[in-house]
């Protein structure tokens, strides 16, 4: 935690020195100030002859009531701006670092789990960095200028204050941790309702279709009233904490009373004195309320950095020979060569034995079964995942030694469940391109003209959350779309055709094909025969094997799983 | 029944708070306890500062230790009491507001799962969620921490100001001397805030939904080579965040700091005049202590003001959302009129419909099912085949022209009724978290045996014994099935809940052809025991179907059986030979 804070507020320094310079001023007029009031009170007692005293006390009073504004807006601007550079490097570095992270390493976390990272985590590590420790350096500065205040204007007195306020911090100790454990308790329970809510809306056509609503409702009041359990204790212990702390600081007068009231009496204090003491328990309140949080600010932030930490510690998980030979800007020949790979945590391995050699500029087709390794096979590809060594060969070089930025540029991935991002359908395909020239031909190339012509703002539609104003169909030729723009050399579609219409899957196949001729590697999968019948060879995989291999022409002409598959697909469409 | 957006919406907020009654009424018991307490909370805090002055002026100056004594413990006496209100009251009003809030959480989920399909079309379901759980707890945060503090604030700062006036008038008014200027300056700091905390939530929103999308998306990003253009877009929208939190930062400082120099400038006012400086007044030390605790309890109120009004606007933003989305009526208000036994007599006279005010979807259709028929429906993408369908399941409803369901209008019936008597098999198959059995039974009373013979008839035994049974762990989505067998438990629990009429959508994208076998075996099963009506794609149904209706752009172009229509020879047997014909001879 020292490392981490040193590493991100060191840069900072600067800053943080002179709020402490201003927090040091501050606390020093607000401890003087009573002082003076002393002074003042006592000159009050004389009468007409003290007046002049009085009002001279009380212009040094305002004056540096005034000052404590300037110097008190100082302290919290110089510390809470370092705290948001904090925070914006930090989650610039965590977002940047997740980036870098290769799917290998991402698969370990959720979404909703980085996304929180990136949010409440990085949030809490600037509310240590800017009001933490704000706060912490305002509550030493201001106990201790205070308790020297106090022991130098009653050290027993002093001493005897100490003991309310320790009681309460200690009190408030125990009850925060309790209310800590009810907040994880609540939160999780929160989660699990969120979770119901969320599968119900998702399902919304089953539950009304089967007339469901009653059931799923009482189960959601189940949840619900289980989570107000929960929050009804934590609010039994919150009540608690707020009021606490006055009683603290409220005790501390009555000790006063009690302690310097009779010093008073005998003579070893004046009564201004009595007056200034009470003015520094007052002082001391607010330091005492902020600084009883500080603990749980400090813990709840030392659990959030390490799970910053977690993911900015490591090095990027970037697969082996990321820096090594520039990738083939021609199309290249492709050559898995034994290939074995098993997912981790996994026993059986996803591809077994894998060979085979796709000339250069032409196309291979995979058929196989859902679970046959098809997309295993894509991700290994593009190496979101690293094949062994010695198992894949572009131009014969062996893939983990090509520059890991320049292979993926050259090779795209058209994935099976495409991703759009809720911009327009032409940013979602352009990603950052400017070519407007290239987009038209891609929205042609991928078929997606006609549906472009029906939206009413065509290209500039704006897709929704996860592209939720187009159809299956429409989404998938958009990202098909976003594929064949970029200049590769190896294309990759994995079972990109699912969603069309037989006119449109022709059109698209003429369309891709003609794309093998302009230099491009082209590796299709697909779960229907159809799809296949114009690549130049096919491999049948099934549970990982390669069961049968030879040109679409080959396999339908003879007995196996291609012709098998190719019949009974003709006969759910044609029995 | 135009799908009314969540967010569009804006009320006075008198109306905002008016919406919250419903829900806190029953609890109204809890909130008046709590606000009988804050009289004598607030009436501790005031009463404390006086004791202290009568102990300073009456008992330490005039040297008298036994009076000391006497004011010492009544001080005790009203800290503790005023801790025991004070946390009595906090605690009653939490409690209340939590009550609150649980009911207008069920309030939420109650009113949104029965809206219109037509409304969740067009609803992502994200924003939904955010309603039903972040906004709900916003709202409980500040009511049971910001909202209700304030009245007790406000009580205490009018006591306290009392208390002050009934010490010495006089004095009170020069100390309020301080007040205008105070006031001046901290609503010129508050309105410059209220813009930048503005500004502050936009940057915000911005920058999380762009995180959260291209979280969601990174495997584009990454295989796209599309970093560091991510990097760049993420960092501009995070500078601005921060930025637009630095431009607060010094308001909200001075707002802080100013109250706290304040209460110094106030004393020394007091100090100034005791010196007789302005009026001959008398200040006593005891009055000087007591002034100098009200003005500290005085300006804390003040001091936490604009974060506590901050929290309160945040709430009611939420509570303004919250609101509309329960305000929304697009249900599908259904009858009375149930059926004890359905024959399933299904008849559609001239129906047409539209989306709200979209595009005309059905042309004047008729077309009749009676009970054992299987009827399919074929056509291209668009035909309006799906939402025939969703008319009969009451999904949508606003047609024009008669659906006649055993003889009575489908608006006449209860929804309920219609939806038992019309079961429907749907492409987007929808599993849920839990148990095989849940899943079939979807809370109702089903016994084991009608669900196994209902998985028996759809040939999905294997699947559930792979589960482990009826009793076997089914994960969010079906996440632990592939494709086919999601398909075949979704057979199975329209079979348990055995309705009158399937309407059965066929196609089936992403199934590998195995499986395609199996499903196509559990069709058949179905087909040969239902009232059928089927979305068709598959050429052995058609051919089996009593009557095929071929739809074209939402009008029935023909009707008849498979060989009738063949031998007419018109768009039915040109699409048949386009899409079956052509791909096996290709």
């Amino acid at each position: 935690m020292l490392s981490f804070s040193r590493r991100t507020m060191g840069p900072y320094w600067h800053w943080y020195a002179g709020g402490t310079l201003a927090l040091l001023a501050t606390n020093f007029l607000s401890v003087t100030i009573p002082l003076h009031l002393a002074t003042g009170v006592d000159a009050l007692a004389k009468g007409a002859a003290g007046a002049p005293i009085v009002a001279h006390e009380a212009a040094i009073v305002a004056v540096m009531g005034v000052s404590v504004i300037a110097v008190r807006t100082l302290s919290r601007v110089l510390y809470f701006t370092p705290g948001r550079y904090v925070e914006q490097n930090l989650r610039r570095d965590l977002f940047e670092a997740i980036l870098r992270h290769q799917p290998s390493f991402l698969v370990r976390y959720s979404t909703g789990d980085l996304y929180s990272r990136l949010s409440s985590d990085v949030g809490t590590v600037r509310l240590l960095a800017g009001f933490g420790t704000l706060q912490l350096a305002n509550a030493g500065i201001a106990f201790a200028m205070a308790g020297a205040q106090m022991l130098r204007l009653s050290a027993p007195v002093a001493w005897w204050l100490l003991i309310p306020v320790a009681v309460a911090l200690l009190i408030v100790q125990v009850l925060i941790q309790r209310m800590y454990k009810l907040m994880r308790r609540g939160q999780e329970e929160l989660a699990a309702l969120s979770g119901h809510v969320m599968s119900t809306y998702k399902g919304i056509a089953a539950v009304q279709g089967f007339v469901a609503e009653d059931a799923f409702v009482a189960e959601f009041d189940k949840q619900n009233d289980q989570y107000l359990r929960t929050t009804v204790e934590r609010t039994q212990v919150r009540a608690a904490l707020g009021p606490m702390l006055s009683l603290a600081s409220d005790l501390n007068v009555w000790v006063l009373l009690l302690l310097a009231g009779p010093r008073v009496i005998d003579g070893t204090m004046t009564v201004g004195q009595l007056v200034a003491f009470t003015t520094l328990v007052a002082f001391v309140t607010g330091p005492l309320r902020t600084s009883s949080f500080l603990w749980s600010i400090v813990k709840q932030a030392q659990a959030s950095i390490e799970r910053v930490e977690a993911i900015l510690s490591l090095p990027p998980d970037r697969p082996e020979g990321a820096n090594g030979q520039p990738s083939p800007s021609h199309a290249p020949q492709i050559e898995l060569r034994n290939l074995t790979f098993t997912w981790p945590g996994r026993d059986a391995p996803a591809l077994k034995n894998v060979s085979v050699t796709v000339p250069a500029g032409k196309s291979l087709g995979i058929l196989g079964a859902t679970g046959a390794g098809k997309s295993t096979l894509a991700s290994l590809l593009t190496r979101s995942w690293n094949p062994p060594r010695g198992t894949l060969f572009i131009d014969g070089v062996d893939v983990l030694d090509l520059d890991l930025d320049s292979w993926r540029r050259a090779v795209t991935l058209v994935p099976q469940r495409p991703f759009l991002f809720g911009e327009s359908i032409a940013d979602n395909i352009l990603l950052g391109r400017e070519d407007h020239g290239a987009l038209e031909q891609a929205t042609r190339l991928a078929a997606l003209g006609p549906d472009l012509a029906a939206l009413p703002q065509g290209k500039d539609t704006i897709v929704g959350e996860h592209g939720v104003r187009l159809s299956g169909g429409q989404r998938q030729r958009t990202a098909l779309a976003r594929g064949l723009i970029r200049d590769h050399s190896v294309l990759i579609l994995d079972d990109v055709l699912s969603a069309v219409d037989h006119a449109t899957e022709v059109e698209l196949l003429e369309n891709l094909r003609a794309l093998g001729e302009r230099g491009v590697t082209t590796v299709l999968i697909a779960h229907r025969v159809s799809a296949l019948l114009h690549t130049d060879q096919v491999i049948v995989l099934d549970e990982g094997q390669v069961i049968d291999a030879g040109t679409p022409a080959e396999l339908l002409g003879r007995p196996g799983r291609f012709r098998d598959t190719w019949d009974q697909q003709q006969a759910g469409e044609a029995s | 029944m135009s799908p009314t957006p969540v967010d569009a919406d804006t009320r006075s907020l008198r109306a905002t708070w008016a919406g919250l009654w419903p829900y806190l009424r029953q609890d109204l018991w809890l909130y008046g306890l709590a606000l009988l307490l804050a009289p004598a909370t607030a009436a501790s805090t005031m009463i404390q500062p006086w004791i202290l002055q009568r102990a300073i002026d009456h008992a330490i100056v005039p040297k008298d230790l036994t009076a000391l004594g006497v004011e010492a413990t009544t001080f005790l006496a009203v800290v503790i009491g005023g801790f025991v209100f004070q946390v009595g009251h906090t605690l009653l009003l939490s409690l209340a507001a939590m009550r609150t809030i649980t009911r207008l959480r069920h309030a939420i989920f109650q009113h949104t799962i029965t809206r219109s399909q037509a409304w969740f079309d067009h609803q992502p379901t994200g924003r939904l969620l955010t309603r039903a759980t972040n906004d709900v707890e916003t709202l409980g945060e500040t009511l049971t921490a910001g909202a209700i503090t304030i009245v007790l604030d406000a009580l205490q700062v009018v006591g306290v100001l009392g208390a002050m006036f009934w010490f010495d008038a006089k004095l009170t008014l020069t100390l309020l001397l301080v007040a205008p200027p105070l006031g001046l300056f901290l609503e010129f700091v508050r309105r410059r805030l209220r813009g930048l905390f503005d500004a502050v939530r936009n940057a915000l929103a911005e920058m999380n939904s762009y995180m959260s999308e291209r979280l969601a998306g990174v495997e584009i990003v990454q295989l796209y080579a599309d970093e560091a253009r991510t990097l760049g877009q993420f960092e501009a929208r995070n500078k601005a965040h921060a930025e637009a939190n630095i431009r607060t930062n010094v308001y909200d400082a001075l707002l802080y700091a100013t109250v706290d120099g304040v209460t110094s400038v106030t004393l020394a006012l007091m100090l100034w005049y005791g010196s007789g400086g302005i009026l001959s007044g008398v200040l006593t030390a005891g009055m000087l202590a007591a002034f100098m605790d009200y003005v500290g309890k005085l300006f804390r109120p003040v001091q936490e003001f604009s974060s506590k009004v901050a929290v309160i606007q945040r709430a009611v933003a939420s509570l303004e959302k919250i609101l509309g989305l329960l305000e929304v009526q697009d249900a599908v208000v259904g009858g009375d009129v149930t059926l004890a036994h359905p024959t399933g007599h299904v008849k559609l006279e001239h129906v047409s419909f539209a989306y709200g005010d979209g595009p005309t979807i059905l042309h004047d259709v008729s077309l009749e099912i009676r009970p054992g028929e299987v009827v399919a429906l074929c056509g291209r993408t668009g035909s309006g085949k799906t939402t025939i369908g969703k008319l009969l399941t009451r999904m949508y409803d606003g047609h024009d022209g008669t659906i006649l369901l055993d003889g009575a209008p489908i608006e006449t019936l209860a929804t309920g009724a219609v939806r038992r008597m019309v079961g429907s098999v749907q492409q987007d198959v929808q599993l849920f978290p839990g148990t095989v059995r849940s899943n079939l039974t979807l809370g109702h009373e089903i016994g084991d045996d009608k669900l196994m013979a209902a998985v028996r008839m759809v040939r999905a035994e294997d699947v559930v014994a792979r589960l482990g049974g009826l009793d076997g762990r089914v994960d969010e989505g079906g996440k632990n099935l592939s494709g086919g067998e999601a398909q075949l438990l979704s057979f199975a629990r329209t079979m348990a809940h055995d309705p009158a009429v399937v309407v059965l959508d066929e196609a089936t994208a992403s199934v590998d052809s195995l499986t395609e076998a199996r499903i196509q075996e559990a069709t058949s099963a179905i087909l040969s025991t239902k009232t059928t009506l089927v979305i068709a794609h598959r050429l052995s149904t058609i051919v089996g179907a009593t009557r095929i209706v071929l739809l074209d752009q939402g009008r029935v172009l023909e009707t008849g059986s498979h060989h009738a229509l063949m031998a007419q020879n018109g768009s039915y047997a040109a699409l048949f030979r386009e899409q079956f014909h052509e791909l096996a001879t290709d």
